[in-house]
């Protein structure tokens, strides 16, 4: 039984679904910054990117499962929780975008419409954190947290660097939540670095 | 950490998969051991421990031992 016993010792690699997604996100950037996209095609602006990330979660999903023994099931209730999530946050930015597009919300609904989009993503939050919890691979969690690690680092190098240059006038301002957009960018390059590192 | 985790495990005709179904563990685990990218947590070096029946230092190399002339 010692066929498969050194086999792929790395990952096959995902290096095209994490370039896929690197390119939409900057290509989406470009095209908020550029075009000023309003209505359904900012919708479209906003999802590319998502569903390139979604494919990318897929694809490290698959290639664990595939290397795995035990099949992580830390990894499959991560999944159940964060597509539905992702899911529910772009009907919600959708809707709200359509909404806007005919009506102008005032106080306290313009609020609660402002918080809505943020509560799936708090709950994405809340599906990385149970992540690193109930994933009893000792070794799959250290990658994970490095993963998480290099995307902190990312998003907090980005955001002082771009803080600064919108200080200084240089830069158009960018709404807060991109910090959030910023660490799923990182997640990529987290999973670039683990790829590299394994 | 230097170990002789392939020795042993060749030497019982096992797979990386047949030895991380073992200690439950992901086979990328057991690589990333035996090939010294990942230091085991000590519950786990215990688990592989009791799985040879050899004690830990007889598996892992002494790093501070190995650095020594």
């Amino acid at each position: 039984m010692t066929a498969d016993s050194d086999a792929p010792a790395r990952l096959p690699s995902k290096g095209l679904a994490v370039l896929a997604y690197c390119l939409a996100f900057l290509g989406a950037m470009f095209v908020y910054f550029t075009l000023h996209p309003t209505g359904f095609w900012l919708g479209v602006t906003a999802a590319v990117p998502v569903l390139a990330m979604i494919w990318l979660a897929m694809v490290v999903i698959r290639l664990r499962r595939q290397l795995a023994c035990i099949p992580s099931s830390a990894n499959r209730a991560y999944l159940r929780r964060f597509l539905p999530l992702m899911a529910l946050y772009m009907l919600i930015v959708g809707g709200e975008v359509w909404f806007e597009g005919r009506y102008t919300p005032t106080r306290p609904l313009a609020v609660v419409l402002a918080i809505l989009p943020a509560l799936p993503l708090i709950g994405i939050v809340w599906a990385f954190g149970r992540l690193l919890v109930e994933e009893t691979d000792e070794y799959l969690r250290s990658l994970t947290v490095r993963q998480f690690m290099v995307a902190t680092g990312f998003m907090l190098c980005v955001t002082s660097i771009w803080g600064f240059l919108d200080a200084f006038g240089q830069v158009p301002h960018v709404p807060m939540y991109w910090a959030f957009i910023l660490w799923c960018m990182g997640l990529g390059v987290g999973t670039l670095y683990n790829e590299m590192r394994s | 950490m230097k170990n002789r985790l392939k020795v042993l495990r060749a030497e019982r005709d096992w797979s990386q998969g047949d030895l991380a179904q073992r200690l439950a563990v992901s086979r990328q685990s057991v690589n990333a051991i035996e090939t010294g990218k990942y230091d085991p947590s000590l519950p786990l070096a215990f688990r592989i421990a009791d799985l040879f029946g050899l004690a830990i230092e007889e598996i892992f190399v002494n790093p501070a031992r190995e650095t020594q002339p």
